[in-house]
């Protein structure tokens, strides 16, 4: 590890707004994007002519052109110093805060909206049918699909069956993660999933791809979120709050299926926290709250694992007893996550994070807002992506 | 899903000859010996494009299993299972475990080989029981 120790934040967030988050098709992810980059811009308390540099995080539910750079003519922006659309799947939701923030430390751009869109339920297509595609590990077209081996809930299902049985763990501590996502939910305005959620519940919940049932799964929705990533001094976020970045990482591998390559139950989130926290000088003892990306609920297991707050295999543990809910020993995915909150892939967790860090989640604030840790990933927990936030801009 | 769900793609004719024939063929790297996916056309660990092909001896071990409930396409119906199988010489493929839904990781298996495309895959795989494989060697 060759990250340096900062000695001051790298950048802040400074600002987030939304479009409707929704059930429906009520536009495209082009429009919905435009209304979450207004909505940020207005929150930092800043003017359109402050941003500079907008950073697009697109989904792979849907084909390119419908969040292309062309965002840029229905904004109206001209000389914008910094501009890009990311397409590392779900991990550029964290991703692209950490190029934002890459631009504003070395003067590339002053103000940078980062923004996702998606609307994985079309008219036509039901939000779970989104995520269905092949999975191929042969290189032989056709041969998966013989199988009837259909996209995320078979891929996260292996996951899951795999980490059950090498590290003897029930389903109760799935349930575990799905009840604490579901409580803090029902402290979040924003979240979709808010009825009470009993183990019975999880337990009777319908199984798609046995072991996983549908409250392992995240809620999808259509909707958009964006951030401003602007330098520690200047920019917005006077107002509202800002949240500092201090360690930023990033974990990747190929996802080889052959000899002892564990794909399943070890991950590069090692890599991602191990740099971040260097990055920030602190280590995952020092995080007071977590949001893990948790798209299933085996990811927020093999997520805290990967970057550190338990060793490999010791989730189980871990999660009991309500640790992770309101009132737990170390509260993670305060506004419900994927699971219960919204599906709006690694935005989900940027926009709860820097709510937390910058002390505006209301009814759900953590009083002990200290470090913090946001993490997305995407494939097939093969690209990890991290941030280490604090609320404040000095050590 | 309305993509034909019994697709034979001209690129890789060879194997899908070898499945005729009840045969698994993979690739193995000639320069550092690591056995690859079906197929790979280059050597992923050492980057030599020297492969070769090999039979699999059709034993391995369930590395996960998952059961669907849910039928993503008309070509299925739920509940059906369909394994990730780790071949005896390394590479881990899909599959489907024969007689039922129940299968365990780590379980022994052997493949199984059908004759009727029509009806489903050709290759699936068995759970061989405590005594273990059922080598003929």
């Amino acid at each position: 590890m060759t990250s340096k120790r900062v000695d001051k934040p790298i950048a802040k967030i400074c600002g987030l707004g939304f479009a409707e988050l929704s059930r429906e098709y009520l536009k495209s992810q082009k429009a919905l994007a435009c209304d979450a980059i207004i909505a940020a811009v207005a929150d930092a308390g800043l003017q359109k002519s402050d941003v500079d540099g907008v950073v697009i995080n697109r989904s792979d539910t849907n084909p390119s052109d419908d969040l292309p750079l062309r965002l840029f003519d229905d904004l109206g922006f001209r000389d914008l110093t910094f501009g890009n659309v990311l397409a590392s799947q779900a991990a550029c939701g964290v991703q692209m805060i950490q190029y934002a923030a890459m631009a504003v430390a070395n003067g590339m751009a002053e103000n940078v909206v980062c923004v996702f869109a998606d609307t994985p339920i079309l008219p036509k297509r039901r939000g779970g049918d989104a995520y269905a595609i092949d999975l191929a590990l042969t290189n032989i077209p056709g041969w998966e699909r013989q199988y009837g081996l259909y996209g995320a809930v078979g891929a996260y299902g292996f996951a899951m069956r795999r980490y059950m049985e090498l590290f003897g763990v029930g389903a109760e501590t799935f349930g575990e993660v799905a009840l604490a996502a579901r409580q803090w939910a029902r402290r979040s305005p924003l979240a979709f999933q808010t009825k009470p959620m009993s183990m019975d519940d999880y337990l009777n919940s319908k199984l798609i791809a046995d072991p996983l049932r549908m409250f392992d799964c995240a809620f999808p929705v259509n909707g958009a979120g964006a951030v401003i990533v602007s330098a520690p001094e200047g920019g917005g976020g006077e107002r509202n709050g800002a949240a500092f970045i201090w360690g930023m990482g990033q974990g990747h591998r190929g996802y080889l299926a052959y000899s002892d390559y564990e794909n399943e139950t070890d991950t590069p989130a090692r890599v991602a926290g191990k740099k971040a926290y260097r990055m920030a000088g602190i280590s995952a003892r020092d995080i007071d709250h977590a949001q893990i990306y948790d798209a299933f609920t085996v990811t927020t297991l093999l997520g805290l694992e990967g970057y550190g707050f338990c060793e490999r295999g010791e989730g189980k543990d871990f999660v009991a007893d309500g640790a992770l809910a309101p009132g737990g020993r170390f509260p993670v995915n305060t506004g419900g996550g994927q699971l219960s909150g919204y599906y709006l892939q690694g935005m989900t967790q940027v926009s709860e994070g820097y709510l937390q860090a910058a002390n505006r989640a209301g009814d759900r604030q953590i009083g002990n807002n200290g470090w913090s840790l946001v993490t997305a990933q995407g494939g097939r927990m093969d690209y990890h992506a991290c941030l280490v936030l604090s609320p404040e801009k000095v050590r | 899903m309305t993509e034909e769900r019994f697709f034979r793609d001209e690129q890789n004719i060879a194997f899908w000859e070898g499945v005729a024939r009840n045969e698994l063929r993979l690739k193995k790297c000639s320069v550092c010996g690591v056995v690859l996916a079906p197929g790979a056309t280059f050597c992923s660990e050492c980057w030599s494009s020297e492969l070769t092909e090999m039979k699999a001896s059709g034993y391995g071990k369930v590395h996960s299993f998952v059961v669907y409930h849910r039928a993503f396409s008309e070509n299925e119906t739920p509940p059906y299972g369909v394994a990730l199988i780790a071949l005896e010489e390394g590479p881990r493929i899909v599959s489907a475990v024969t007689g039922g839904v129940t299968a365990h990781v780590g379980d022994d298996v052997e493949a199984v080989w059908s004759v009727a495309p029509t009806e489903g895959p050709t290759l699936s795989f068995s759970v061989v029981n405590e005594a273990g494989w059922k080598r003929e060697d």
